[in-house]
């Protein structure tokens, strides 16, 4: 099924001073809906939505951009009045929340003819927290427990790479959108960055209600780290099953051998010391050999690739992961397709939106 | 009006997160949802570590699979497989996260299950994918963070790759939100076609498509840089005197009434400096509050318990609380019209399995007795 969502139309819309990771957010989940065959519409104004303007640029042109909005229209209405016909003409509307007040008339409305419609409000904080305080994606995760996870115990502690608190929350935003448009009437979806990260960060604050010790950054002493290899990097992951896989790896060196390390309270305890004994080792091993080594011995190891390597990568290959979407007329870019295959089919991401002109190189 | 999944029922196969979150999440937006384990595997995470009343039934489990009833049915036995599948001709959606092979080997898979209930949804949800080379590659969620290219992002600007960790368990947690919206949006093609899907769901191909902007070919910025970030003219944290770190954003036009409040008063001192300098002289409170007052996001760096504390401050649906006060995974979002709900405490094992075969597969009670007897099925201990 190649467009679950045909024939409905998202309109993405956002406040003039809107907190660009909300922007970001709702491009998320604009993209997923668009990639299911939906009509998403990107409302922009004049100067075209800053995203536009944010790095990677790939030849003066956003990767950023394109990556979040591929398949999707872009419209700059000349007047607020053609603007508000197209909000009123939508199936769903995703905006921030500040929008969505300006759009109350639209929003929680059905559509004539008794249509439901979904509006996805989006916010940094959420309900609860007081007004105007100001947040970004780094402080959502200061809030959420998850910065105090990643990083050396002794250095400050370390934001995921990319934009994950916002497009974690453009994945709720995203379902939320799912969920609204499975129902009879309207139905207002609210979705928060901060929510979204402490629903992420759920086991640590399940710890601190049970009563463990709370979870911080380990750095090199965590069950899992980073180790060198030949050529790279490579995750250390095994479980209390791989320990004599692990052992074999490094050519049963004695001083894994040590009795006190079958236990695997000793090995956490311990565990940036092995960490040192298995990165000796491993210093002889690239990649594309522990990979190997663990298909066969069914290790999880994970060879560290850079997001050029992942282009390459034989699994992305064999599922086409990666497609070649139309930046500009001149140029393409290589973009993740949808991860989902439904009954094996693949949803390929579309073109980029020019400015106000629909899909990019089309007449207006 | 009415909730989204309302009438829509699930046989939950999924273990630990990836599969048992999304199946809760399904049943938070009403569906009926059968936890399926069998006597001879239980979900893992019953096992682990976090306390808790019933010995099945400890603190991440129960955290996890609330709002669910339990079924215990051996899938091994011809039986139990046979109980199963009369479970399938009378449900929607059937949700797995096992190994590559399994659904297979018990001859559960998508064309048995869409053999005998046509229209059916198979979701599965897999580290690396239904198929290609790696496909049996054994990966946890660092293991995918790791290929998927997020470790080669993070971290600081002179270190090295850095996993989220196994507190955290990134790639895991993730999944469970995208794949609970794909399966309500084949469960809303089904409802309108009549047509089932297998959705096929790599979470390693999500967490990628989470860095979807860094593989634009010949992007520049593959490449780790700490806390910074080009959007911002400072983004870092900054240890104040009460021993908590402070994060904060300071967007370009900010700089100048951020040099007035920490007093940098020309070029000679660094601004990292001299915003070091100035938060470590007071509790985190006060430089929060006086960089929030000034516009700048800012905001203590707060552990498990201080994340606790906050709840109802702070943030109020991502975990929430059952009627007897037990703690237990809330929502990603919320619905203002038909909110969702849970309706009950995460279930012990076969807790239901008697109830399930005879009012939805039309078992009568000596015949569930007798599979009991053959521990075809089992049944909690008294």
């Amino acid at each position: 099924m190649k467009s679950p969502l045909a024939g409905v139309t998202v309109v993405e819309t956002a406040s003039d001073d809107c907190n660009v990771a909300l922007r970001l957010s709702a491009a998320l989940a604009g993209r997923i809906a668009a990639d299911l065959g939906a009509e998403v519409v990107k409302i922009e104004p004049p100067e075209g939505d800053p995203v536009r303007r944010m790095p990677p640029f790939l030849e003066g042109a956003s990767a950023l951009f394109a990556f979040l909005n591929a398949g999707k229209r872009s419209v700059v209405p000349p007047s607020s009045k053609e603007r508000d016909a197209l909000l009123r003409r939508a199936d769903a509307v995703i905006a921030d929340a500040a929008a969505g007040a300006a759009l109350a008339e639209v929003v929680g409305s059905a559509l004539p003819a008794g249509r439901p419609r979904a509006a996805v409000l989006l916010s940094m904080l959420g309900r609860s927290a007081p007004p105007d305080v100001p947040a970004s994606e780094f402080t959502v995760l200061a809030l959420g427990g998850v910065l105090n996870l990643v990083g050396e115990p002794d250095r400050q502690p370390l934001r995921l790479g990319g934009h994950q608190a916002a497009y974690a929350a453009g994945l709720s935003a995203f379902s939320g959108l799912a969920s609204a448009l499975c129902g009879t009437a309207a139905e207002v979806v609210h979705v928060s960055l901060l929510e979204t990260a402490v629903w992420l960060n759920w086991k640590n604050v399940a710890t601190a209600e049970l009563g463990g010790e709370a979870p911080s950054r380990a750095g090199r002493g965590s069950d899992w780290p980073i180790v060198r290899c030949a050529d790279g990097w490579v995750a250390l992951v095994y479980r209390d099953e791989n320990w004599t896989a692990m052992r074999e790896l490094t050519g049963n060196d004695p001083r894994l051998a040590d009795p006190a390390l079958a236990k695997l309270s000793a090995r956490h305890a311990r565990a940036a010391e092995i960490a040192s004994i298995v990165e000796e080792h491993l210093s002889k091993l690239t990649r594309a050999q522990l990979r190997t080594l663990s298909l066969e011995r069914k290790l999880p190891l994970g060879p560290v690739l850079t997001p050029e390597e992942t282009l390459e990568d034989p699994q992305h290959l064999a599922r086409e992961f990666f497609a070649a979407v139309r930046l500009n007329a001149r140029q393409t870019v290589s973009v993740p397709r949808l991860p989902v295959l439904w009954n094996g089919e693949k949803f390929f991401p579309g073109a980029v939106p020019a400015l106000g002109r629909g899909v990019a190189g089309a007449a207006s | 009006m009415s909730a989204p999944l309302k009438g829509c029922r699930v046989l939950d196969l999924g273990i630990i997160t990836a599969g048992a979150a999304t199946s809760a999440l399904l049943a938070d937006l009403g569906a009926e949802v059968i936890k399926i384990e069998s006597p001879s595997y239980r979900d893992p995470f019953r096992d682990w570590k976090g306390g808790g009343e019933a010995e099945d039934a400890r603190g991440f489990f129960r955290f996890t699979n609330r709002n669910k009833t339990g079924a215990s049915i051996e899938l091994k036995k011809p039986e139990g497989r046979d109980a199963f599948m009369r479970l399938v001709a009378e449900s929607d959606i059937v949700l797995e996260n096992f190994r590559r092979g399994v659904m297979a080997r018990l001859r559960i898979d998508y064309s048995a299950l869409s053999a005998v209930r046509p229209g059916i949804i198979l979701a599965s949800i897999s580290s690396q994918g239904e198929t290609g080379p790696d496909t049996n590659y054994v990966s946890f969620g660092t293991t995918l963070e790791a290929m998927a290219g997020l470790s080669w992002l993070t971290g600081y600007a002179d270190g090295e790759p850095t996993p989220t960790g196994r507190d955290l368990n990134y790639a895991d947690q993730v999944v469970a939100i995208f794949a609970a919206g794909m399966v309500v949006t084949a469960w809303r093609h089904r409802c309108r076609t009549g047509e089932g899907a297998h959705l096929d769901l790599s979470q390693r191909e999500l967490t990628s498509f989470l860095v979807g902007e860094a593989f634009a070919a010949s992007a520049t910025q593959s490449t780790r840089s700490g806390n910074a970030d080009p959007a911002f003219a400072l983004q870092e944290c900054f240890r104040a005197a009460d021993g908590i770190w402070v994060a904060l954003s300071v967007l370009p036009g900010q700089v100048a009434s951020l040099d007035r409040l920490v007093r940098r008063k020309d070029e000679s001192v660094e601004r990292m400096e001299a915003v070091r300098r100035w938060v470590a002289v007071s509790p985190s409170s006060d430089s929060v509050g006086a960089l929030s007052r000034i516009g700048v996001a800012a905001a203590p760096v707060l552990d498990g318990p201080g994340v606790l504390g906050a709840w109802g401050t702070q943030w109020q649906a991502a975990v929430t609380r059952l009627d007897d006060g037990t703690l237990v995974k809330g929502f990603p979002f919320e619905l203002a019209r038909e909110p969702l709900t849970i309706a009950r405490a995460a279930p012990r094992v076969g807790a239901d399995t008697e109830e399930v075969l005879q009012r939805i597969a039309g078992y009568t009670a000596e015949q569930t007795q007798a599979l009991m007897a053959q521990k075809v099925i089992e049944a909690p201990e008294r």
